[in-house]
């Protein structure tokens, strides 16, 4: 590998999203992505996380402006509707993007 | 290429979301039944009030049984093409309404009121079949459906030739027999299959 192409690849890695980078929060964000709004038991159900994991992750996502948690009741009980933001929404696009991009230089090397 | 695995994700939440539980094919069956059973017994103009009571039906039976066991998502809102389709559908429907509302007219004379409910019995046919379509299209693993479509439609276009009084109406009392039957196994899989999941506390 040159010295030029180790640049490159070290550019890609600093270009990573290192919030979604863990496979939770990856996963989430996946999950967010292909629908417009989703509850609680949606992302319980998709992820596999427990309730106290999912509630911390959706926490950081939140604080950074990447998700947004709205909270209601029905029929007396709490329900929880997440949306991604349109933020979140383009930070994923770009994740998706830096990662084929540094795929692709580590496979060209 | 990049994206196959976002459209896969996407393409098996909205399974699970609308199809899996097996109420949309269930629905369609009953549905298919009793307007066929009221064709049948000449109360065919009837079937219309049918029509807004699958939507309401299908979102309460999905409150019930689905959302707690696999979520609620809202899905994307999708292109203009399905809109169109469902347009479509709706004003052939309206049309065939009318259609048997002029057939029950007595100034016809009975050739005319013949080949009137000759045409009113294919359109109808035709109309349960694109509902059927527009509300199982987007179900891959109802691809079946299709080849039974086809046959449907190969029959019907055989018995036109031969004039079959009422065959249209028992052809498609059977399909909407398998529907029911089809929607009832998948619903009863997916009860077993996913336990009721609870909200966060």
């Amino acid at each position: 590998m040159s010295s030029e192409e180790r640049i490159s690849t070290e550019i890609s890695f600093e270009e990573i999203d290192r919030l979604i980078h863990e496979p939770a929060r990856l996963n989430i964000m996946l999950y967010l992505y292909v629908v417009e709004k989703a509850d609680f038991v949606y992302l319980v159900h998709q992820t596999g996380l427990t309730r106290g994991n999912l509630s911390v992750h959706l926490q950081k996502l939140e604080q950074n402006g990447y998700v947004e948690i709205m909270k209601e009741f029905v029929n007396r009980m709490p329900h929880t509707l997440i949306r991604l933001t349109q933020r979140g929404r383009t930070a994923f696009e770009d994740y998706r993007d830096s990662i084929l991009n540094l795929l692709r230089t580590v496979k060209d090397a | 290429m990049k994206d196959d695995l976002i459209k896969q994700t996407e393409k098996n939440v909205i399974n699970e979301q609308k199809y899996r539980d097996g109420i949309p094919q269930l629905l369609v069956g009953v549905f298919l039944v009793i307007t066929m059973l009221m064709m049948m017994n000449g109360r065919g103009n009837l079937f219309v009030i049918f029509i807004p009571m699958i939507p309401l039906l299908m979102e309460g039976l999905r409150k019930r049984i689905t959302y707690p066991r696999v979520g609620y998502a809202q899905m994307k809102e999708r292109g203009p093409r399905r809109q169109v389709l469902i347009w479509l559908v709706l004003a052939v429907l309206i049309a065939g309404a009318v259609v048997f509302m002029l057939s029950r007219g007595n100034s016809l004379t009975l050739v005319q009121s013949r080949q009137i409910h000759f045409f009113a019995m294919h359109a109808v046919a035709l109309i349960v079949v694109g509902l059927s379509v527009v509300f199982l299209s987007r179900n891959p693993r109802t691809i079946f459906i299709w080849y039974a479509l086809a046959i449907i439609i190969f029959v019907n276009a055989v018995l036109f030739f031969r004039l079959e009084k009422d065959a249209v109406y028992w052809i498609l009392l059977g399909f909407g027999v398998l529907h029911i039957i089809y929607g009832a196994i998948s619903l009863i899989t997916f009860l077993r299959k996913y336990p009721v999941l609870k909200d966060e506390q």
